[in-house]
């Protein structure tokens, strides 16, 4: 694969691009939302890089572009940044119709470099919850013995935000250990609005900025067993969430730990295969909250970070209306492309989800789009 | 790779359209919080009510009704014209009198009842000295003398109406009745305001220098049945209106041509409208009463709750009151009850706005609860505690007939004023 003809004008042109992108209003940094997250504290985010997705999330723990693990940020030899964006079509099955709705997130960015040749720092953000949504609803009730039609619309814009401050480092040649402290913020608007049929009424319509906040601690792991064969593990730990308006106090609920292990297999120079599997335990966090088990498999066939990627995933949702939770299996695949010498890369991948619960089904197609750049 | 950056530059527009609204189904997928309504009647929300009369005359009223209704009510109009020369000087200085052809007076009909039959309106002689003093019983005896003219408006009415070019030039594109008296009716809205037009002779109309050629004429109205008619006053610009008809000779000693005739037309307003009726004024009670002449008002002052100006949103306020009596009298009579809020709270000459006002019809011979929709002020008075909370009830036209209605007020415990209020309370925001 060749990278020589790339030139300055394409990256500058890509930056450009990626950057008027990049500069939206912070609550919509945010992953693909989930109707089963409307009742619930939201969906959490996916916290892999394009890369990372593009095979199923299988590479997440190894991936220093991914804000699952710290102790991969290992990896990073140069300071560099990467960005994701998310562009999502979601159909939504409920009640015997469907909605098509339509998305674009930006749920990860994480920039590093190395302090020394043993120490690598970094700090980023990725979406810990998205509270994206909107929900119309349609009724009769019973006004001064009257029936009245009424629409209710809620609106919620916004995303819990994971910012996060890490470190790794290399203790010997096969072991690496990384620490994170995470400090959880973001807020969404809310718009609460309802009107009337009858126009002897005025519609009404509430709005609130709802602000949240919170912190955890992560640490981790990666192991090289052998030059080919890696493992990694991983834990994190989350306070509560905090929500206010205006400083005033409204609701404080407990966030999940969380914990994984990894394994990547290089088969040769040109394939490499990884899986992994993370639980969280979310029955604290809401009265319709679940354990959520979670694995993905994928494969990068030709060179590392270049190549062609395919994956599978699959696990539950946090949140859903029966005693068992909802259900995603998803299938992934993408390119990656080096330019400027190696010193960009950008990502593409399609992801297509399938969640599944009790009353309600979702269909997501994603475009994922990624970009490294090292100064 | 430049291949690449143009495939970005495509989709990035086009992916950044959001759809985020989605039917939702209810609870299972919807947030916890939901958007509440609630329903309450206030009855001890209107306090320190009181009533007050004397805002408005009968002689300042935007109309003057006539009605006959046995034992209910009779009303009657009166108008007075004003001056008009009698005679005229020429060289000599010697007084050359007017003498009158004929004169045509105007009357504008703002209001009767459609459904009455063989409506009439009976013109009187009255004196011109008639002001805002006459009562009914001090013009009793003029008009129980000889009628002057009478106008059977439903007669008229009857007859083909009259649209054609001679008529086009004297009342443009309106249609018009006549008869063979020479009343005309025309009208520009269909009927709802009608343009009476009577011819009076010499007799009917004199001249009389005396009176410095004022006329003085009230108006009784009679029908088969429901017999009311609002007339047209100065302070409506619909007043009554006579037009003179008049000539005189010039003698020789001035003009070459022996005794020539110079005839010539003078139009004279009403100076003086007002009408009286035959029911007598009832001093103000512990009830509210809005209406009559003078015009009686009534100040309601509303002691909203805290928790009501600050954590709830109406979308619907109804102010009830309940009328002591049916207001009788003739059905076309009904009237409008304006609610003005009051800008600052000094009793009764408190300072009105005509902006977030209520509105409701009174229909008379009815004895149902008023109810007066208020959701705009109310919402108002939520929304910012700097706001007077009273509410001050008129009668729209004010003094313009004989109707009054008495409601009870808050020293009625059981009948008393109330709000009936339907709010929205605070949607609870960050609770998942």
């Amino acid at each position: 694969m060749t990278t020589g003809r790339s030139d300055g004008r394409t990256a500058v042109a890509v930056v450009i691009l990626v950057s008027v992108l990049a500069a939206r209003p912070s609550g919509r940094l945010a992953a693909q939302d989930s109707q089963f997250g409307i009742r619930g504290l939201g969906t959490p985010g996916k916290v892999e890089s394009v890369r990372a997705r593009s095979a199923g999330g299988a590479f997440a723990p190894f991936d220093p572009f991914s804000s699952l693990t710290d102790a991969s940020l290992i990896d990073v030899r140069r300071l560099t940044g990467s960005i994701t964006g998310a562009m999502s079509r979601r159909t939504v099955q409920a009640n015997g119709s469907e909605s098509p709705l339509r998305g674009t997130r930006f749920p990860v960015f994480v920039v590093a470099g190395p302090l020394n040749r043993r120490i690598v720092i970094g700090a980023g953000f990725s979406t810990y919850l998205d509270r994206t949504f909107g929900i119309g609803v349609q009724d009769t009730i019973d006004i001064r013995g009257t029936p009245v039609p009424i629409t209710d619309q809620v609106t919620s814009d916004g995303a819990v935000t994971d910012l996060r401050f890490s470190v790794a480092g290399r203790v010997n040649r096969w072991i690496a250990l990384g620490g994170g402290f995470h400090v959880l913020t973001g807020s969404t608007r809310v718009v609460a609005t309802r009107t009337f049929g009858d126009t002897s009424y005025r519609n009404t319509t509430a709005r609130a900025q709802v602000a949240y906040g919170g912190k955890a601690a992560s640490v981790s792991a990666i192991i090289d067993l052998t030059s080919a064969l890696r493992l990694s593990g991983w834990f994190r730990a989350d306070s509560k969430l905090d929500a206010d308006i205006l400083g005033k106090p409204v609701a404080s609920n407990d966030l999940p730990n969380s914990y994984g292990a990894g394994v990547q297999w290089r088969l040769g120079g040109q394939l490499t295969v990884a899986g992994t599997a993370a639980w969280r335990d979310w029955t604290a966090s809401a009265a319709n909250g679940h354990n959520t088990f979670n694995w993905s498999f994928g494969t990068e066939i030709g060179q590392p970070g270049s190549g062609l990627r395919l994956g599978a995933r699959g696990g539950q949702m946090p949140f859903g209306a029966d005693a068992q939770p909802p259900t995603e299996v998803g299938l992934s695949a993408g390119l990656g492309k080096q330019f400027s010498a190696g010193r960009g890369r950008i990502d593409f991948g399609i992801e297509h989800l399938d969640r599944k619960g009790t009353g309600l089904n979702e269909r997501i197609w994603t475009f994922l789009l990624g970009l490294t750049v090292r100064p | 790779m430049r291949y690449f950056a143009f495939l970005l530059l495509l989709v990035g527009p086009v992916a950044c359209t959001e759809v985020t609204s989605a039917p939702g189904d209810c609870p299972t997928f919807c947030p916890s919080g939901t958007i509440e309504s609630k329903d309450s009647i206030f009855t001890d929300i209107i306090v320190r009510d009181s009533s007050y009369r004397g805002y408005v005359q009968g002689y300042q009223a935007e109309a003057m009704t006539a009605a006959d209704i046995p034992g209910v009510i009779d009303s009657r109009a009166f108008f007075v014209t004003n001056k008009i020369s009698t005679d005229t000087t020429l060289a000599d200085s010697t007084p050359i009198p007017y003498f009158t052809d004929s004169a045509r007076l105007r009357l504008i009909v703002m209001r009767r009842d459609t459904q009455a039959t063989n409506l009439r309106l009976k013109l009187y002689s009255i004196p011109v000295t008639s002001d805002s003093t006459s009562t009914f019983a001090s013009l009793q005896p003029y008009f129980a003398g000889p009628v002057v003219d009478s106008f059977n408006i439903s007669a008229i009415l009857a007859l083909p109406a009259i649209h054609d070019t001679a008529g086009q030039r004297l009342y443009g594109d309106s249609v018009f009745w006549t008869d063979s008296a020479g009343h005309v009716i025309w009208t520009a809205d269909s009927g709802k305001t009608l343009n009476l037009l009577w011819h009076l002779d010499s007799l009917q109309a004199p001249l009389v220098p005396a009176d410095s050629g004022q006329l003085g004429f009230g108006l009784r109205v009679a029908a088969d049945s429901l017999a009311t008619a609002a007339l047209g006053t100065l302070e409506s610009g619909g007043n009554a209106l006579v037009t003179w008809y008049f000539h005189f000779t010039k003698p020789d000693t001035v003009t070459s041509t022996p005794d020539s005739v110079i005839r010539q037309v003078a139009p004279r307003a009403a100076r003086f409208d007002s009408f009286v009726f035959d029911r007598t004024l009832q001093p103000l009670d512990s009830n509210l009463t809005v209406g009559g002449v003078p015009s009686a008002r009534s100040l309601l002052r509303v002691d909203l709750p805290r928790w009501m100006r600050d954590s709830i949103d109406v979308v619907r306020a109804t102010l009830i009151l309940v009328p002591v009596a049916p207001v009788t009298g003739a059905p076309a009579d009904s009237f409008e009850l304006r609610g003005l809020p009051v800008l600052t709270d000094v009793g009764a000459k408190s300072p009105l706005t005509g902006i977030l006002t209520g509105k409701t019809a009174i229909r008379l011979n009815s004895a149902d609860t008023v109810r007066m929709e208020l959701t705009d002020l109310v919402r108002n008075w939520a929304l910012d505690s700097t706001q007077t909370r009273s509410l001050m009830l008129g009668q729209v036209p004010e003094a313009a007939s004989y109707t009054e209605i008495h409601f009870y007020s808050s020293r009625s415990p059981a009948f008393r004023p109330a709000l009936h209020i339907t709010y929205v309370k605070r949607y609870p925001f960050g609770i998942p």
